[in-house]
């Protein structure tokens, strides 16, 4: 975890990678990971930077790879992850790879153009050997007995076109669907001059490209005249159907019969060969692609970092700037220096100021890694601003927990967090692809320490799925409420409501020891007392909650140097939040302690108090809590208003001020900071520290751009912000309240609907029994669907709310930007 | 026990946070995480340390008690609280 309180320190690194060794350093930088490269070519455009040549090259070993990825998955065969962490290969080595591609890839193309010729000759040759095995008998008897006839005319017809009534065969099949429409269109076209018979294949013969069985219909047709001939193959055309001659004779058949079979049996062998060589290369491809594209992969990418570099004719290297955290410094250098002593020559690496802000970079482990998500899912903080993450570490499962908090939900959130902990290293929990399961294991600690809070809070608020438990004694005693005012079992027979009344000596022994008093869930008043009890709270939780941020904000104040900041923000911040909602607090807190129940009727109503404060006015029958109130009161309005003309005017006025003081100093110094100004981004100035580079910067920036009129209304808005969000926020925490009032009356509702009704079913023990199954699965199913999912997203959503809202915009501005690492590490996962 | 009062849980769960604040936090091992598990521990003592504080300081002094139907009434008088009920009278 390291120091997540604010970003490392991270620094702008110039480096002067010679030619020779650019390539190997790059690779080397990559594969630790360190530094992001800054792009020092944007304007110039992809087409004409140095090293296009070579990404292009290794785009198209890409496209070939990716063709033969896809052959392989078509064969239905999986690709090995590559084995080991393969560098990036040198840039001879790329011929060779693309060789050996091209080469495969070719040898692949023609295997299968071969196959795909074989199946399509070894199908045909199939539908030629049914046609000619399907016995079409009765036609052929027909057909002979036309033959036979052939010389005698049919009908008394006048000679003329019957003469010729030879009768001819045409042979074929046709894919099913298209055979009835082949078939009424034969009749419609040539009725009564032909006889068409359709069958049906009996086994299903696959197609030769998509390799999907299909069942043929093999047709006979017998028809006279050369004209209706020729209009049969004309259609028969049209529908695509494979045509065969078709031999009268048995004899002939037969023999025909024998030699499909003969060429079809040769042809199965030839297929086979083909199919083993295929198999073969597959084999080869399956060996060498995943190391190639793994090695092809990080080339590109190295070639993509060389490209924004810029280069130096001069000193004949390449020039990059890189963002590197301080404290990785030595290990850049050591690297650097590694790879370019293999090529004899040397690449050094310097700090250079930096004008702009650098990237932010917390380290996280995997238990912190889902905390700083949801800050950063807000706002990537700003360079070394303070990080509201590890405190968001406790307070969000713990806000959560206020809003959520049962013993029996809060266990079961708590057992699934813990199942998926344990179970975070199998790799099948590793490469789920079902998006709301990786949500959810990706928020697993976070789960588990939300789970973990509800069940404490669950005890406090004494619900085990709405349940009360006393674990301690009751404190208050209905006995002795029974034997004070004589509450006879005649006397409670007739009245159906009555109140324990605390006045009366023996009925309220004390507070319960831990959380709330278990006989408040048997009372028909609970929730006047809850919703008392929870309201208080949230106020109280939102205002210490508050206050705390406004205290974080003194350390970004002391970090940057503006220590006029904690005088003239930080102070008027604090008074005035204290002064009005601190005192709130103080109220509810003196009336819990001081308020009994001797003089309950003539109570203080808190309320009441606060809005008189705001409006300087007075209720008589509201007493005062404590003697002088009003004066008290009074002094921290006043007080607390005149904090804002402070808040409004006081930095803007102190800027101002600095700058004029600033302005007259002698002109000696104002060339300095000039030179300053000008400094270039790539000057070599090697003496600057870490401190200087900051108040410098820090100088410049207040020099060259202090608007006046920017400051105040910058301020002005703060302001606004600020005094407005107190009160707007302040009331904003009493979802705490609403959300806790939501689930626990929702649970409740569930037991009484279900649960209490299932165990107040029967007498007997088999009836109650068999009938709880049911209900408890009901019971069981309704409060994993409404009560921790549903209730579980939205306490926090608003936990979350409360935390980007009302807590981080008291300190955080949120617009960093990350140091995203030049990594390969995306590759080798 | 029958009389409850604030000092005693006040002082047990004071301990009890204060001991895993202080305590705990002088045996996380030296390492790069160790200012961040000390923050954890001592946020986390103040949470719920404070919370429970709010919940029995809002039934220190209640103003008026609960409600009860009649049937709760009648099984807390005979059923529940017989000990406690001759405990009282024995003190009286």
């Amino acid at each position: 975890m390291g120091s997540m309180f604010r970003s490392e320190e991270v620094a702008l690194v110039q480096l002067f990678l010679p030619t020779a060794a650019a390539y190997t350093c790059v690779s080397r930088l990559g594969e630790l990971g360190l530094v992001e490269f800054r792009d020092l070519n944007a304007s110039v455009s992809a087409f004409q930077r140095r090293f296009v040549v070579d990404v292009r090259r290794c785009e198209e070993l890409e496209k070939t790879f990716t063709f033969l990825q896809e052959e392989v998955r078509r064969a239905g065969l999986v690709l090995p992850p590559p084995e080991g962490r393969l560098p990036a290969p040198p840039p001879r080595d790329l011929l060779r790879i693309q060789e050996e591609t091209e080469r495969l890839a070719q040898e692949l193309r023609d295997v299968r153009g071969n196959q795909q010729a074989l199946r399509v000759q070894l199908h045909q040759l199939q539908l030629h050997a049914a046609v000619l095995g399907q016995g079409h008998g009765p036609q052929l008897a027909a057909a002979h007995t036309y033959a036979a006839s052939e010389r005698t005319p049919l009908l008394q017809a006048p000679g003329g076109p019957h003469q010729d009534l030879r009768v001819n065969f045409v042979a074929g099949a046709v894919e099913p669907h298209k055979a009835p429409a082949l078939e009424r269109l034969l009749w419609r076209a040539c009725r009564g001059f032909l006889i068409a018979s359709f069958r049906e294949l009996e086994q299903p013969l696959e197609h030769p490209v998509t390799g999907e069985p299909a069942t043929w219909m093999t047709f006979l047709i017998s028809y006279w005249g050369e004209q209706i001939g020729q209009k049969i193959r004309k259609i028969t055309d049209c529908f695509h159907c494979h045509i065969f001659p078709f031999l009268e004779q048995e004899e002939a058949c037969h023999a025909a019969l024998q030699q499909l079979q003969q060429q079809s049996q040769e042809l199965r062998e030839v297929l086979g060969e083909t199919e083993r060589f295929l198999s073969q290369v597959l084999g080869r491809v399956q060996q060498l692609l995943p190391p190639a594209q793994a090695q092809v992969h990080k080339m590109k990418a190295v070639y993509l970092a060389l490209n924004q570099c810029s280069v130096s004719t001069t000193h004949k290297c390449l020039i990059a700037e890189v963002w590197c955290a301080t404290q990785d410094l030595p290990a850049l250098q050591e690297a650097l220096r590694d790879s370019s002593t293999e090529e004899g020559v040397s690449a050094v690496a310097h700090r250079i100021p930096s004008r702009e802000m650098p990237p932010t970079l917390i380290r996280t482990n995997r238990f912190t890694a889902s905390f700083q998500g949801i800050v950063d899912a807000y706002g990537v903080g700003r360079y070394q601003e303070v990080n509201p993450a590890p405190y968001t570490i406790i307070t969000f499962p713990f806000l959560f927990a206020v809003m959520f908090g049962d013993v029996g939900h809060g266990l079961l959130m708590f057992l699934f967090a813990l199942a998926m902990v344990l179970a975070e290293n199998r790799p099948a929990v590793k490469t789920a692809q079902n998006e709301i399961w990786q949500t959810f294991f990706g928020g697993r600690y976070l789960l588990l320490l939300m789970g973990l809070f509800s069940v404490y809070t669950g005890f406090i608020y004494n619900e085990c799925f709405s349940r009360a438990s006393s674990i301690f004694p009751s404190g208050w005693s209905v006995a002795a409420m029974a034997n004070q005012s004589g509450w006879s079992d005649a006397f409670l027979a007739q009245h159906t409501m009555l109140t324990l009344d605390p006045n009366v000596t023996g009925v309220f022994l004390g507070p319960y020891p831990f959380g709330i008093d278990p006989i408040w869930s048997l009372a028909a008043n609970h929730l006047s007392f809850l919703n008392s009890f929870k309201m208080k709270m949230s106020v109280i939780l939102g205002v210490v909650h508050m206050a705390f941020g406004v205290v974080l904000g003194v350390f970004n104040h002391m970090h940057f140097g503006q220590r006029h900041r904690l005088l003239l923000e930080t102070l008027p911040e604090l008074t005035f939040l204290l002064g009005l909602f601190g005192y709130l607090v103080f109220l509810v807190i003196y009336k819990w302690l001081r308020v009994s129940a001797t003089n309950a009727a003539s109570a203080p109503s808190i309320l009441i108090h606060f809005i008189n404060m705001f409006l300087f006015s007075h209720s008589p029958t509201n007493r005062p809590l404590y003697p002088r109130q009003e004066v008290v009161q009074a002094m921290l309005v006043v007080l607390a208003l005149a904090m804002v003309p402070v808040l409004l005017l006081g930095t803007p006025l102190h800027l101002l001020c600095r700058h004029r003081r600033r302005l007259r100093r002698p002109t000696g110094r104002k060339q300095e900071d000039k030179a300053g100004l000008l400094g270039l981004p790539d000057a070599s100035v090697n003496g600057w520290g870490s401190d200087e580079e900051k108040a410098g910067g820090l100088e410049d920036e207040q020099e060259a751009e202090l608007v006046p009129s920017e400051v105040f209304m910058h301020q002005a808005i703060h302001t606004i912000e600020f005094c407005l969000g107190c009160v707007s926020n302040t009331a904003s925490y009493l979802r705490l309240w609403a959300l806790s009032l939501a689930h626990a009356q929702l649970s409740e509702v569930l037991w009484a609907m279900v649960m209490r009704i299932g165990l107040g079913l029967g007498r007997e023990v088999g009836v109650a029994a068999v009938v709880l199954v049911p209900i408890f699965a009901a019971f069981a199913v309704m409060t994993v669907a409404i009560l921790l999912v549903m209730e579980g997203l939205s306490a926090f959503l608003h936990a979350l709310r409360l935390h980007w809202v009302e807590f981080q915009n008291k300190f955080y501005s949120g617009t960093g930007y990350k140091l995203s690492p030049f990594t390969f590490a995306a590759a080798d996962d | 026990m029958a009389h409850h009062g604030l000092t005693v849980p006040l002082i047990a769960i004071s301990m009890f946070w204060g001991f895993v604040s202080f305590s705990v936090s002088w045996f996380i091992p030296k390492s790069l995480s160790r200012v961040v598990i000390i923050t954890l521990l001592v946020t986390c003592s103040i949470c719920c340390c404070l919370f429970w504080l709010i919940a029995i300081l809002s039934h220190l002094s209640l103003l008026f008690g609960p409600q009860l139907k009649n049937e709760t009434s009648w099984y807390l008088k005979h059923h529940f609280l017989v000990e406690e009920d001759m405990l009282y009278s024995a003190s009286r």
